[in-house]
């Protein structure tokens, strides 16, 4: 993905979204293609649309209505029959992506002169005394907040520079933009992760099995994306342009959806 | 004047009986008309909006305590 | 050329430019103009600031063009003033004579500005109510606004906070974000939030804001229910809530809050950024948002928490604060979440010792550095027309702080070292706004500062409602009510006058008013021997006259039909006097002049010539000149070169 995104590295966000989406949209009809069965699925389309057409025509006669419906659900299921193979080719890649994009895309980098609150959650709280916070390319705000019930820890961080990381109670977080330009991960908290959820995951960043630090927040802003007046979520633009490049795929490569 | 019947459970009417005294009412009805009214002004549909309300929504203005 | 000529000029372009709408043509014009308006900047505050070397950016502006009095409205009141300044008219024109107006026919109270209507038709289903037509939020200054002839001669028109424009205007062309007139999410112009587990700090006094009980779930946890605005989608309207988890730290001195999955660390004596809170009115499709800021006034050894007035959102309105929808979210995604409330600064938790000094001057500071941000992000925005760029600190800082430098003041002896300069820090502030502006004059630009009125000292309130009471011509039949507002205490059918509002009083009028007994025959001399009354008023402790002049409306509009709910006389009081806090809701306090010991200490609701506003400019204006003829001055300035 990183690769795939380095040309709009100094593009506005929005551009690399836009271009990962349309590319997507087409990929997953071309996939879809090759996984299904074109020929049943034109089979089944064409005799779905004469149902419905055979309904319009013969609204005087219910018998022949309910019949025509009742064919055309029976349709219906063997369409999503047909479609069940092709939507789980394209359900792994789409999952990926989607967690490749969200970790990317779903967040703001810290902001600048406005503190934001990074929490840690630990298997035994440390002890207050000798407990210090410092971070690197990223400022850091004292106190330290314990919270004994819950086992957490809680400091702010602002002015965070691109690759920042954090020290607390000797366990260091990298916390925001992964890297310099649009396009670069950008860490929410960290986890401990297996291989499969590091995948699904990409904007935690991984903690060793052995950390004592089960696990961390930071109360990043959410990112939206202005189109068309409206301000909308990266899945929102994802899924309204791959879904347009889509439906233009199906048309250049005749498709039968 | 006006009569309203209610019937209240036996413990619930001890504890007003004894509230009532604590609070200097003279009796257990002054204590509940007192109450009534209390909420009526603070709820009254009749005005409208009541003045409770009113002067929640103009006080912020700083102009007016 | 002199205030009549420059004024019959001002007329004439203003004219013309509504007689090219007709034609349909978009004048071209070069001329740029910069109106940035400091609510309540006071003209000898300014000189005296100026002299001192306080304001040099002013000093160097009055040299290049002038300083001027700017005559106000009448009463001199913001949201007269400022709906003069739109439309060019008085009262008469816009229909704005107080903060406060009543209905005639139960005499209730309303905020003059604007009002929110219920739907008219509504679909139910179960719990659901579902409107279908009608109903909104409208604005209630009438009158044609005089950026709406630029506009349609295709001049750009940008005006930022405005007052008294809330709705904000959709006029086609233009950028309009809502000032002064603008509610918090509860629909009131401010109600703070106060959580605390100190007994002493709970009372049975909800102005301004409510306090709120809280408990330490036994693990420092408190649970703080935060209160939105009302559900209008369910019937009942039931009030909307959310929760915060406020985990107290009292080795750090510090708070964590987690509200809606997101934490904000806060230590004592700090503010935490905005936060936003989320309310669902109809859970996974309608969701109204507000920002508040968290203060953490005390922790140990007990929890003191503010939290703001909620705020509209600006990047979720709720309400249409501005026009086009997009622009004040186009603000927030440049400076972040911002001030949407009319009335930013909390006055109220400063005069109800929820806050200190130290404590309200924080959070103005916050206020004015916020508002400062915007100002430079508009100014980078601004391309032609008209930029109008409106500051509110001015005068909410010189209600709560004018104290500091009237030694006649009650409260004067108390102010701390610290604020004793505040208000020459507050000129200064304003002045560097000024010298901000002032690096975009060129040959083209015209640069107008100005406000809507001046300031004077409140130190002694007047009873308006009392003195009536003790004149006869208001008659109390319950005496036990007299502190109560809304006139709980009055016999109608013995009362001839009331007070209501800041400067309104009304003549109970057989006919318009229920209960009425002065007849419209004899209203007007009983109106000329009420005035010459209050004019004689003598106070004991001065031996200063409270009222400086009491103007019967009818005279001051002749020949116009005024509507219901406008007072028949406004009382225009001396310097240092203003209305008792108890006569602007309806109550007769025993007293009738007393000293006010309220952190609001500057006031300007006194007669309007005792209380100008400033006009500072870039090009020489000539004496003489009103906020209301502002307007034409813009216009002119805009089309001089047409």
């Amino acid at each position: 993905m990183t690769a795939l995104l380095a040309p709009f590295r100094n593009s506005p966000p929005f551009s690399g979204l836009l271009a990962i989406s349309l590319v997507f949209g087409v990929i997953m009809i071309l996939i879809f293609k090759f996984t299904s069965n074109q020929k049943a699925i034109g089979a089944i389309r064409s005799r779905m649309g004469a149902r419905a057409l055979g309904m319009l025509l013969h609204l005087h006669s219910p018998v022949t209505v309910i019949k025509a419906a009742t064919a055309l659900m029976v349709d219906n299921l063997s369409y999503l029959w047909r479609i069940v193979t092709p939507m789980l080719f394209i359900a792994v890649p789409f999952i990926l992506t989607a967690a490749a994009l969200d970790a990317r895309y779903g967040s703001m980098p810290v902001p600048r002169g406005i503190p934001t609150t990074v929490t840690l959650t630990w298997d035994e709280l440390p002890a207050r005394e000798g407990f210090t916070v410092t971070g690197a390319g990223i400022t850091v705000i004292e106190p330290v907040v314990f919270v004994d019930t819950l086992r957490q820890t809680s400091f702010r961080v602002q002015n965070a520079s691109p690759g920042a990381t954090v020290t607390a109670g000797g366990v260091t977080l990298p916390i925001g933009a992964s890297a310099e330009g649009s396009g670069s991960v950008i860490y929410r908290g960290a986890a401990r992760m297996n291989a499969a959820e590091r995948l699904l995951k990409p904007f935690l960043a991984p903690l060793p099995p052995e950390s004592p630090v089960t696990g961390a927040t930071a109360s990043i802003p959410e990112a939206r994306y202005s189109i068309l007046g409206g301000r909308w979520s990266w899945l929102t633009v994802f899924l309204v342009y791959s879904s347009l490049s889509a439906i233009a795929g199906a048309a250049v490569f005749k498709v039968k959806v | 004047m006006a009569k309203l019947k209610m019937k209240l459970d036996d413990g619930f009417m001890e504890r007003m009986k004894k509230v009532a005294g604590i609070g200097g009412y003279s009796s257990v009805d002054e204590f509940v008309i007192h109450v009534l009214e209390r909420e009526m002004e603070k709820l009254d549909p009749v005005k409208g909006e009541s003045a409770e309300s009113i002067k929640k929504k103009l006080e912020g203005l700083g102009y007016i305590s | 050329m002199n205030r009549r000529e420059f004024l019959k000029s001002a007329a004439a372009a203003s004219a013309l430019l509504a007689l090219n709408t007709g034609c349909g043509g978009a004048l071209r014009t070069k001329r740029k103009v910069l109106a940035l308006a400091f609510d309540g900047l006071d003209p000898g505050l300014v000189r005296r600031y100026s002299a001192l070397g306080l304001m040099p950016n002013a000093k160097r502006l009055m040299q290049m063009g002038s300083l001027r009095n700017l005559a106000t409205s009448n009463p001199p009141q913001s949201p007269v003033a400022w709906s003069g300044f739109i439309t060019g008219g008085g009262p008469d024109v816009h229909g704005i004579f107080d903060f406060v107006h009543r209905n005639p026919e139960n005499r209730i109270p309303y905020l003059s500005t604007s009002r929110v209507n219920p739907p008219t038709r509504t679909l139910d289903v179960g719990n659901l109510r579902l409107p279908l037509s009608g109903g909104g939020v409208e604005l209630l200054r009438k009158g044609e606004p005089f950026w709406r002839s630029l506009l349609k001669n295709g001049i750009p028109v940008t005006m930022i906070k405005l007052p008294i424009d809330f709705p904000a205007p959709q006029d086609r062309g233009g950028r309009f974000l809502s000032g002064m007139g603008t509610p918090d999410i509860r629909g009131s112009q401010g109600s703070f939030t106060f959580f605390t587990d100190d007994p002493r700090s709970l009372s049975d006094d909800t102005s301004g804001g409510i306090i709120v009980p809280v408990r330490d779930q036994g693990d420092n946890c408190y649970r703080c229910r935060v209160t939105g605005p009302q559900n209008s989608l369910i019937a009942g309207s039931p009030v909307m809530e959310t929760t915060a988890d406020v985990w107290a730290d009292r080795t750090a001195g510090a708070v964590r809050i987690d509200v809606n999955g997101r934490s904000f660390v806060v230590g004592v004596g700090q503010w935490s950024p905005w936060v936003r809170f989320s309310f669902p009115a109809i859970p996974g499709i309608s969701t109204v948002f507000a920002i508040g800021r968290f203060y953490v006034k005390e922790l140990s050894p007990k929890l003191r928490l503010y939290l703001s007035p909620l705020n509209i959102d600006p990047e979720n309105p709720a309400l249409p604060i501005s026009g086009p929808d997009w622009f004040a979210r186009s603000i927030a995604e440049a400076i972040g979440p911002y001030y949407t409330k009319g009335f930013p600064e909390d006055t109220k938790a400063l005069s109800r010792g929820i806050f200190n000094d130290d404590d309200y001057f924080s959070q103005a500071t916050n206020v004015f550095d916020e508002r400062l941000r915007m100002f430079t992000h508009a100014l980078g925005n601004w391309k032609d027309g008209l930029l109008f760029f409106y500051f509110s600190s001015t005068d909410l800082n010189q209600h709560m702080f004018y104290r500091t430098i009237d030694p006649e003041s009650p409260l004067h002896s108390s102010v701390a070292p610290r604020f004793r300069n505040i208000m020459g820090e507050l000129y200064a502030k304003a002045d560097r706004a000024i010298g901000q502006a002032m690096e975009l004059l060129d040959g083209n630009t015209d640069l107008m500062v100005f406000s809507d009125h001046g300031f004077a000292p409140f130190n002694r309130g007047f009873g308006l409602n009392s003195w009536l009471a003790a004149e006869g011509y208001a008659h109390i039949s319950r005496p036990e009510d007299r502190n109560k507002d809304m006139f709980a205490c009055l016999d109608w059918n013995r009362t001839s006058a009331y007070g209501l509002g800041l400067n309104s009083l009304y003549v109970n009028q057989a006919g318009r008013e229920p209960d009425g007994i002065v007849t419209t025959d004899e209203k007007y001399p009983f109106m000329q021997r009420l005035a010459r009354d209050l004019e004689s008023v003598i106070d004991p402790l001065t031996g200063r006259r409270p009222v400086e002049k009491a103007y019967i409306v009818s005279d001051m509009f002749p020949g116009k039909e005024l509507p219901p709910f406008a007072p028949d006389m406004i009382v225009g009081y001396a310097r240092s006097y203003r209305c008792s806090w108890e006569t602007a809701l309806g109550a007769f306090p025993e007293e009738i002049i007393t000293d006010n010991t309220d952190p609001w200490s500057g006031d300007h609701c006194v007669a309007p010539m005792l209380c100008p506003g400033s006009l500072i400019t870039s090009s020489p204006m000539p004496e003489g000149l009103a906020l209301q003829d502002m307007g034409a001055v813009i216009t002119r300035a805009l089309t001089g070169d047409s």
